[in-house]
């Protein structure tokens, strides 16, 4: 049987190769977008590791001329005084580097004997409590740690497997930026925006009143107006004296964040749907004329005593061959991308992506090669052989 | 003749309904989708105002310093011979990079260290990225404020809806006038003209309204604002810092365009000269001006981190027209499928225009002619989908400030992607059945 359908693929090369090049081809540009789709989506799926929704930031200049302790003064009784707002539930301070604001700080350094990469943040000890963020091992930074002998960070989970391994971390002393001690560590923390990957991150502590943590992060009542922005605004500019700040909420700026990779990927996966619908049509167009072509063919198996269940069967499985053969084919060269590492990409996207799209390719050329197929072994064998 | 020809394929497409919506579908949405990705590009590409003078810029959005120390690492290799153990010692030197720090420029070292460089003919040092919220009727407005010297306007040929931009004179003696965007008038007066003369408040400052201009509706960064003030209102110990790194963007027009490479020689080579403050923290200066394409390159970049903007541009731009060729290809490929079949039927039609005495090449001729038809058709269809979509794109807001807008090299292009596609489509099964035989051809099919 196989070898009979072998037989009729190759008498047909010549057209079969154009259906062989189009799958092929199909194959090859539904895996990339689908590749980047699943990439994106998972990426997009995987935890935060905050909370953005109610949730503001102050970003302020503070004037140069302040020496420390006025500096101090004027950062304490702004945090004092909007904490004392019922709408206001916590505050705190951050550095420069702020979820979503496009920059960042890292560092790779092989001071500790293991090459060492990692994001970089600081914060008052408040900060990783007001906006959420989980404890896994250990403890948040205290106000002790001021004083502490080391100064102390919290790395997150995936810092943790990525460099120290399973090795306990609680409590170790490393270098990255001078000797630091692991006080804790913390689930996740991808600030960069939902559809950039996690990467290693370790949080500093800093001093409230420190001039390198200029920013507020305010964790706000829900369903706080529009009109006590103004107040805080007011706030704001009564004691910093400064009219050069802007307060943003973290909610519009993980969607503005979010919008520039929503639009690739919604076009690439509409003009991916206009490609399927395009072939669909075509290959049902040629296969129901090819196939009713050979109505005489079809007209003798039917005579010689194959039911129609068979004629229909052969039909299928000779186009589905075909399409095997291409989908194999561009699956073997795409399955190269992971073996050879060409793109930042986990492997098991690309497998699932090649999966997926030698899926959704045979169930479209299965439904194309369907209805033809049927119709053709419908028709009745003294009919086909009369009009041959 | 060709009049013939016209005829004949307007009833040859009403025969087969289907293969002729098959046809159509594919021709159509595809041009549909190349007309809205060319629309895009030339609305992010194109020089439309205030960009007319693109092709001369050169811009130079960041300043990178890096530490590079040199490793040697001695590498040992012991090997018996003749029962001696033998040492050979290499030496690789390696360099490796430590520290690096990427960020926009301060005032001071732009005004110092690049001015007047080789084959430019003007510069422009601006600052953006700076917001102040401002509230009016329990509104919150965040107005987008670039800070600017007077050869910015020179540089960018805004629109100038009212009154005027200030010039040299006004930066000079530090003058609280401010030019705002039709957006910003309707944002914060609520009115659209008549603006000229009102004040805003904005840093503890009033600002004297004297221009209105029409809102950039491009996506790039220099010039997407609310507001644009004479950089001298910015604060004093920012345009007097020692510092390198700042908020400033320079921009470099060469006097002709392709005088772009003398300046960007002469900008990486000025880089080199400059010594660093503290070389212990970083030793090496790079500075990398880009030329539009190769800075929006750059920007989209698409994960691929080059720092040098010419390379993300080869990356870019060659990976887009790689995609771009590969949408086409497979329509296409599609559409020589249906085609073939479609031509198949009509067989003995080739073979009695051929016992008649047709050449192959009249048949040839006349079946890409048929086709071109119906892709032209097609790609009227298409050209009025697109024009629907670009109306429903620009209404739904969803590319933010950006205005997608038919014009004349767009429709040109399409045009001509269109007759590309006839012909590529129509030339295989064409050309396999001109050759046909007469016999096989009026043998195949009862006529």
């Amino acid at each position: 049987m196989i070898k009979h359908i072998l037989t009729l693929i190759w008498n047909k090369r010549g057209k079969n190769f154009l259906l062989f090049l189009e799958i092929f081809l199909a194959f090859a540009i539904l895996f990339m977008v689908f590749t980047f789709a699943i990439q994106s989506f998972r990426t997009y799926r995987s935890p935060l590791g905050f909370t953005t929704n109610d949730s503001w930031v102050a970003l302020m200049e503070w004037s140069e001329e302040l020496d420390s302790t006025a500096l101090m003064d004027m950062k304490l009784r702004l945090e004092r005084e909007l904490e004392e707002k019922p709408e206001i539930l916590s505050a705190a301070f951050i550095g420069q580097v702020t979820p979503f604001s496009g920059s960042m700080w890292r560092t790779t350094n092989d001071d500790n004997g293991f090459e060492m990469t990692t994001l970089m943040i600081e914060s008052d000890e408040d900060y990783l409590q007001t906006v959420g963020v989980e404890l896994v091992e250990g403890r948040y930074f205290n106000e002790d740690d001021h004083n502490a002998k080391y100064k102390p960070m919290i790395i997150t989970k995936m810092m943790r497997e990525d460099n120290f391994g399973d090795k306990p971390v609680i409590d170790s002393v490393y270098i990255l930026n001078g000797e630091r001690k692991i006080v804790g560590v913390v689930d996740h923390f991808k600030y960069m925006g939902e559809f950039r990957t996690e990467e290693p991150l370790t949080f500093f502590l800093q001093p409230k009143a420190s001039r390198d943590l200029p920013n507020l992060v305010l964790d706000l009542a829900p369903g706080t107006t529009a009109a006590f922005e103004e107040e805080v605004n007011k706030t704001i500019s009564e004691i910093t004296r400064r009219n050069d700040f802007v307060i943003q909420d973290f909610d519009k700026r993980r969607l503005a964040t979010s919008r520039g990779f929503w639009i690739p990927l919604v076009a690439s996966l509409s003009i991916c749907g206009f490609l399927i619908i395009n072939v669909a049509l075509g290959l049902f167009g040629v296969l129901y004329y090819t196939i009713n072509k050979r109505r005489a063919e079809i007209g003798l198996r039917r005579t010689l005593g194959a039911t129609k269940g068979e004629i229909t069967f052969q039909f299928i499985s000779e186009v589905i061959f075909v399409a095997a053969i291409a989908i194999l084919l561009a699956a073997f060269f795409a399955i190269q991308l992971p073996l050879l590492n060409v793109l930042d990409i986990p492997d098991i996207n690309y497998y699932i992506s090649i999966l997926f799209t030698g899926l959704l390719i045979i169930s479209v050329v299965l439904l194309c090669a369907f209805y033809p197929s049927r119709q053709a072994s419908n028709i009745h064998p003294a009919m086909a052989l009369h009009e041959e | 003749m060709l009049k013939n020809y016209f005829k004949l394929a307007i009833k040859v497409l009403g025969r087969r309904k289907f293969f002729t919506f098959i046809s159509l579908f594919g021709i159509s949405f595809t041009l549909m989708i190349l007309m809205l990705i060319t629309a895009f590009l030339d609305n992010e590409l194109g020089s439309s105002r205030p960009l007319t003078e693109k092709d001369k810029m050169l811009i130079l959005p960041r300043l990178i310093m890096k530490k590079i120390n040199n490793d040697t690492i001695p590498q040992v290799d012991s090997t018996m011979v003749d029962g001696i153990m033998r040492y050979d010692t290499t030496y690789t030197y390696e360099d490796r990079q430590s520290s690096y720090s990427a960020s926009s420029l301060s005032f001071p070292f732009l005004d110092k260290n690049l001015r007047n460089m080789d084959g430019t003919s003007v510069e422009t040092f601006f600052s953006t990225g700076n917001s102040f919220d401002v509230f009016i009727n329990n509104n919150k407005l965040s107005l987008d404020v670039v800070y600017t010297d007077a050869v910015y306007w020179q540089v960018f040929d805004f629109k100038v809806l009212e009154g005027r931009i200030y010039r040299e004179t006004a930066v000079k003696n530090q003058e609280q006038v401010i030019v705002i965007t039709d957006k910003t008038a309707r944002d914060y007066f609520g009115i659209s003209t008549g603006i000229t003369g009102k004040s805003i408040t904005l840093d503890g400052k009033n600002y004297e309204v004297i221009g209105v201009l029409e809102a950039p509706k491009r996506n790039f960064e220099s010039i997407v604002a609310d507001v644009f003030i004479p950089y001298t209102n910015m604060e004093s110990r920012l345009l007097a810092s020692e510092d390198w790194f700042g908020s400033f963007t320079a921009i470099f027009l060469a006097n002709s365009p392709n005088n772009k490479d003398r300046v960007k020689d002469a900008i990486v080579h000025k880089a080199g000269q400059i010594s660093l403050p503290n070389p212990e923290d970083y030793n090496v200066l790079t500075l990398l001006p880009a030329t539009f394409s190769e800075h929006y390159a750059k920007r989209v970049d698409w994960g691929f981190h080059r720092e040098d903007p010419s390379k993300s541009y080869q990356v870019v731009f060659s990976l887009l027209f790689g995609l771009l060729m590969l949408f086409i290809l497979l329509p296409t490929l599609n559409l020589v499928n249906v085609n073939i079949s479609r031509i198949l039927e009509r067989s003995s039609e080739i073979g009695v225009r051929k016992a008649f005495g047709a050449h192959s090449g009249n048949i040839l001729f006349q079946f890409v002619f048929e086709n071109v038809i119906l892709t032209f058709i097609g790609g009227f269809i298409g050209f009025v989908l697109a024009l629907i979509l670009i109306n429903i794109i620009n209404d739904s807001n969803v590319l933010g400030e950006i205005v997608l807008q038919f014009n004349g090299t767009v429709f040109l292009y399409s045009f001509l992607i269109v007759l590309v596609f006839g012909i590529l489509s129509g030339i295989i099964p064409a050309w396999r059945m001109s050759k046909l035989q007469i016999a096989n051809a009026l043998k195949q099919n009862q006529l």
